[in-house]
């Protein structure tokens, strides 16, 4: 009974946390911001109103191109019967025409990304033993970037300009192009990024970071998905935490608008999203926007304190009576 | 009533020093966290309590006596009566939690056992203290 109790208990929890949440949030040349909740994607125009503008779609990433077309794709799952997954890829045109760009197929994407410089390049992962960063040009041409023994990559997030940034477990890796059109130099911005976690809020991972998206000074910001806080990594490698959640929000990617406000999407413990925009003046400077009551380990504890201080003096109330009576029943 | 406060008591002290344990373990010690560490001590030391530390306190409250069970109560209810409770902890290490979790678990239920110890100790210290007058 204790197992089974204990097992549903872990069983709920790993439903919210080993829940993969999206990171497609991107924004046009006007400036309005776009986000998937992994079942639509929203369009949070300039005014703040906020509109569905693809229905019925499970997209994790999403790309805005130059003409402000937006790219995505619908990843479903068959059924345990056939335990297969089928997915399409959409496009929303700048014309509000809603078309597929690649028809519905069996299996994941391949040889596809939505992680694009401003040429249309596109750059993947290919996690396995040996791991591999794969490019394709837009005439189709497909080109090895990296190849090694890595940990566990995660999310790729590359620049206009092709430069990739990616994490391996806890560290941060940026990968340039070179002089020559297919040589590429890699550099490790930082490590140790990761926080030090119980396993229960890590059930299913072995890292902490997630989205990355960069600013206009090159500085890398990370969604620490575990630690619930946005960590900026400047050009030398500092970290600082700029953005702590509370407890019921993850932040899990983000973006810059065209005025230097930062838009966050969060994913809640019950699988919403929401996309929140953070003003520049909250982010500049050394001002940590770090509300240290909105974490609720300190509160908890005071509170537990005050129970167990509570419980002495009325066990000592009720002893005291108890001492008064001419009777009374030892243990 | 004192049953019910010893027990309520004994976990909140264990679940105490478990939080402020985390403290110096862990960054980040979320409400997943809290919530886990709640419900998996709240329901151990219940089963303990009512299959292990009732039954000891009635074997042992009446063999020892007087100041010595300052001593040998939080003694045998800390080590001896969690002596299930380690086991299980030993034991799903690596699968339901790791290293760190298990040492906060411990700290919990042998924090839980001390206070429970004392708890009955100073109960019977202060009847008895009635009792003389």
């Amino acid at each position: 009974m204790r197992k089974l109790l204990i097992s549903n208990f872990l069983f709920l929890i790993s439903l919210t946390m080993t829940a993969h949440p999206g990171i497609g949030i991107v924004k046009d040349s006007k400036g309005n911001i776009y986000y998937t909740d992994l079942a639509q994607v929203w369009k949070i125009s300039l005014d703040g109103s906020k509109t569905a503008v693809v229905s019925g779609v499970h997209t994790h990433e999403l790309y805005i191109d130059e003409l402000d077309n937006l790219y995505g794709e619908h990843l479903w799952y068959n059924g345990e019967s056939q335990n297969t997954w089928g997915h399409y890829l959409w496009c929303l045109k700048n014309n509000g025409e809603l078309v597929k760009e690649i028809k519905s197929m069996e299996g994941f994407l391949s040889n596809y990304s939505f992680a694009r410089d401003s040429l249309g390049n596109m750059y993947w992962v290919e996690r396995f033993t040996t791991s591999k960063i794969m490019k394709k040009t837009k005439s189709g041409e497909i080109i090895k970037l990296v190849e090694g023994k890595f940990g566990f990559i995660g999310w790729l997030t590359c620049t206009k300009n092709g430069s990739l940034y990616f994490t391996e477990n806890n560290k941060l890796h940026r990968l340039s192009p070179g002089g020559k059109s297919d040589s590429y130099r890699m550099e490790t911005l930082a490590d140790n990024i990761g926080s030090k976690s119980t396993d229960f809020s890590m059930m299913g991972r072995n890292y902490d970071s997630y989205g990355i998206w960069i600013d206009a000074a090159d500085n890398a910001y990370l969604a620490m998905i575990d630690s619930k806080k946005v960590i900026r990594i400047d050009t030398d490698g500092n970290a600082q935490t700029i953005l702590t959640s509370n407890s019921l929000w993850t932040v899990c990617s983000g973006i810059f608008d065209n005025d230097g406000n930062m838009w966050i999407l969060e994913n809640s413990m019950s699988n919403e999203v929401r996309a929140r925009k953070i003003n520049k003046e909250e982010l500049g400077g050394s001002k940590v926007v770090n509300d240290f009551t909105r974490n609720p380990h300190l509160p908890i504890t005071i509170f537990t304190a005050a129970a167990v201080l509570f419980l002495f003096f009325m066990a000592k109330t009720i002893l005291n009576k108890r001492k008064q009576k001419p009777f009374h029943f030892a243990v | 009533m004192l049953y019910v406060l010893s027990f309520f008591l004994s976990w909140l002290s264990g679940m105490l020093v478990i939080l402020i344990s985390a403290f110096f373990s862990y960054d980040q010690f979320s409400i997943i966290d809290i919530t886990s560490f709640a419900i998996l001590t709240f329901a151990g030391f219940l089963i303990i309590f009512l299959l292990i530390y009732l039954i000891v306190l009635k074997t042992i409250h009446k063999k020892i006596t007087g100041s010595k069970q300052f001593f040998y109560f939080p003694l045998i209810f800390s080590l001896l009566a969690n002596l299930p409770a380690y086991f299980l902890i030993w034991k799903n290490m690596g699968d339901l939690y790791g290293s760190s979790e298990a040492t906060l678990f411990i700290f919990g239920f042998l924090t839980s056992g001390f206070v429970f110890g004392i708890f009955w100790a100073w109960k019977n210290k202060m009847l008895n203290q009635a009792d003389r007058v």
